[in-house]
């Protein structure tokens, strides 16, 4: 028997009704499929539990991630989770059909944001994925909103770099190929 | 000293690139930009919109049941 912690149904309906949305978040802080759902568990588990420390009329949907979010970090620190299979299972879980170029590309995308820290993946994905203001998000990670944005501008930009790679045979020659101690030669 | 991040100005209206010399660059740059943007969303939105795996379904079904039976 699960405890119940508050008596409004519209309140535990809407802690279920979030629930896909938890994954997507677990999913990119764990980047495993099989980590995302034990964490996804165990927070609605502890949510359910303390719903009636949720303060109706704020956002529950950044309560719920806060709650997964320390979830995750907490088991991080005690070795609890798996080390993420950052080139497999991430990306692979997204279709695999060949022919729709849309897909091929967020698979692509989905590789290069693997590689991303934890704190910008958590940025981009609560802000850009989620949707939540930059102050929800960081209240959500327990920093300043400045660092919120500054993670988010880090991560961008590496994103950019990664799937967007400098191709130096195509800039033009400023100065004269010479080998320098740079070089390393 | 005040910083400006990219993240604050994304929302607001975007120029076309200048017809200058770094035009295509910067073209390409803000492609970029705008393929990220989406790319976020979509990769959240693909997991939102997937079934829930069975134990994850089996755990909501509990407590909406319990919740039936309490009530």
């Amino acid at each position: 028997m699960i405890e119940k912690a508050t008596n409004d149904p519209a309140i535990r309906n809407k802690l279920i009704s979030l629930v896909p949305e938890l994954r997507a978040f677990a999913l990119s802080l764990s980047r495993n499929p099989s980590t995302a759902d034990d964490l996804v568990q165990e927070t609605v588990l502890k949510a359910w539990a303390k719903l009636d420390s949720f303060q109706p009329g704020t956002n529950m949907r950044a309560w719920l991630f806060t709650i997964l979010r320390n979830t995750f970090y907490s088991d991080a620190r005690k070795g609890k989770r798996e080390i993420a299979d950052v080139d497999g299972a991430y990306a692979a879980r997204l279709s695999q059909k060949p022919d729709h170029d849309g897909r091929l590309a967020l698979r692509d995308f989905a590789v290069a944001f693997a590689t991303l820290p934890d704190d910008q993946r958590e940025a981009l994905i609560l802000i850009g994925g989620s949707g939540l203001s930059y102050e929800e998000a960081a209240q959500t990670c327990g920093c300043a909103v400045g660092t919120i944005k500054s993670r988010l501008h880090r991560g961008r930009a590496r994103l950019a770099e990664l799937l967007n790679p400098v191709d130096d045979t195509t800039r033009p020659e400023t100065a004269p190929q010479m080998a320098g101690p740079e070089d390393g030669c | 000293m005040t910083k400006i991040f990219y993240a604050e100005s994304r929302d607001m209206p975007r120029e076309d690139p200048k017809p200058t010399e770094d035009g295509d660059e910067a073209g390409r740059s803000s492609d970029i930009d705008q393929q990220i943007t989406d790319n976020l969303r979509r990769l959240y939105q693909a997991t939102v919109d997937e079934e829930l795996p069975p134990s994850l379904q089996k755990l909501l079904d509990q407590l909406q049941a319990q919740d039936r039976d309490d009530d």
